[in-house]
């Protein structure tokens, strides 16, 4: 009888407090939802290459973040995403730690944005001045062993609409355990898959524009990792790896 | 326009039928954020989001599926996102009404005093938002297990395990603060009497 308590004392709360009238913008979807697809910014940034005359160059530019964005699209689709990626993509500020099984703990935590010295999006951030993006990093430990670390790279976008604060995942990474101290001072790390069987796993050393990288493959979705001095980067994509290879060759930068 | 109609129409990116279609659900999804996140301008931010989320993602829902339950997984995951991004200090605890009104102080109402409120949510708020939601669908939609599980999109046997089991305790964190709420709640079952139940809910 006393769980109803706690249900009245909930609806008590909550209904008490009146509902916003804005959370539907009267008509901001469009260009809320615009504004989430990062292709926009891009072909805002390719097109101002060519209003400047680079014709060429804008032309090659203009090919290679499309060919970029194509693959970005695939790899932010959720549903081309193992499941542990989409609650680690979002993830930016502070320290968060969760509890898991059998003693491991996970671990969230924001990167400094200095980190991101190197990465190629903010190559693609230029238009819009108000944006900035931040690396995450989430790992797993049990009894202080590091099990696995994700990088995740993320922006926001801030909007005079209703909707602000729009974050997006880029990319991952699974740096093997104990290889963090390595990765921050720009040693290229190696790849660990977790989460299923090192049979189901397929990795091949591949070169983009003369810089190592190594491709990573389970099921139907292909990782593409590489770090250099002074940084690094990773695609993914449910593509075939020649795509991933074709859009990582076309970046601006690589490291 | 009948709901499949409504609903085809916001596929085509009608905006004035997605509001229609999502309208009815937006008093009891702020509300629910709301709980999550123990934070009016949070939860607003978070259906603000879920909705651009829904409606950039209309076109891949089912429409032999029911909206509601597909629409409440986004907006549960769009609080939980933004829980573990902002980590605010809630500030709904702040501004809890003061129930103190004639009627209500019956020992027969048994209803917690204000301390013993505050210890209820306190201890709500400092669940982990997994907890925190599985509590908020239970207790305050009145989901069962099954249809918990669906919005959370995980087992029916992990919900029930985060319904009735305390996440660990943090070092030197007090055993209190180890019950998810339901189990102080399940703890007061127990209690025959308002002081007893009310000595469950305060710190020991």
């Amino acid at each position: 009888m006393l769980e109803s308590h706690l249900t009245d004392e909930l609806r008590r709360v909550a209904d008490a407090v009146p509902v916003p009238d804005d959370l539907l913008p009267a008509a901001g979807l469009k260009r809320a939802v615009a504004h989430r697809r990062p292709w926009t910014m891009v072909a805002v940034a390719a097109a101002a290459l060519l209003a400047l005359g680079l014709s060429p160059l804008g032309q090659n530019a203009l090919a290679a973040v499309t060919h970029w964005v194509m693959t970005y699209r695939v790899a932010v689709n959720p549903g081309a995403i193992p499941d542990p990626v989409v609650d680690v993509l979002t993830i930016q500020y502070g320290q968060t730690v969760e509890e898991k099984k059998d003693g491991v703990r996970e671990v969230h935590r924001g990167v400094s944005v200095a980190d991101l010295a190197g990465w190629p999006l903010p190559v693609y951030l230029g238009p819009d001045p108000e944006a900035r993006a931040v690396l995450t990093e989430t790992y797993r430990e049990k009894d202080g062993t590091l099990l696995f670390t994700t990088l995740t790279l993320n922006w926001q976008v801030f909007m005079d609409g209703a909707s602000k604060n729009l974050s997006y995942g880029m990319s991952r990474g699974w740096i093997p355990a104990g290889r963090l101290e390595e990765v921050r001072s720009g040693a290229r790390p190696g790849v660990e898959i977790y989460g299923v069987e090192e049979s189901q796993v397929k990795q091949q050393t591949v070169s983009i524009r003369g810089h190592e990288a190594t491709a990573t493959q389970v099921g139907p979705t292909w990782m593409l990792h590489w770090w250099h001095e002074g940084g690094g980067g990773h695609l993914v994509g449910n593509v075939p790896l020649e795509v991933l290879l074709k859009v990582a060759e076309s970046m601006p930068r690589l490291e | 326009m009948d709901l499949q109609g409504t609903l085809a129409a916001a596929q085509a990116g009608d905006q004035d039928a997605f509001r229609a279609l999502v309208e009815p659900y937006l008093p009891g999804a702020y509300r629910t954020t709301l709980l999550i996140l123990l934070d009016r301008e949070l939860a607003r931010d978070a259906v603000q989001e879920a909705l651009v989320r829904a409606y950039a993602s209309l076109g891949h829902f089912r429409t032999d599926a029911p909206f509601r339950p597909w629409f409440s997984r986004i907006v549960v995951n769009e609080a939980r996102r933004l829980w573990r991004r902002e980590r605010r200090q809630p500030t709904l605890l702040e501004e809890l009404p003061d129930l103190t009104s004639p009627g209500e102080d019956s020992p027969e109402a048994l209803l917690p005093a204000q301390e013993s409120r505050e210890s209820l949510w306190q201890a709500l708020a400092e669940l982990d938002d997994l907890h925190r939601t599985v509590l908020v669908l239970r207790y305050y939609q009145g989901l069962s297990e099954s249809e918990m599980a669906e919005v959370l999109e995980t087992r029916p046997g992990t919900v029930k395990s985060r319904l009735h089991n305390a996440p660990p305790a943090a070092p030197g964190t007090a055993e209190r603060r180890r019950c998810p709420a339901a189990l102080l709640v399940r703890q007061g079952s127990s209690c025959h009497n308002r002081e007893v139940f009310l000595r469950c809910w305060k710190v020991t």
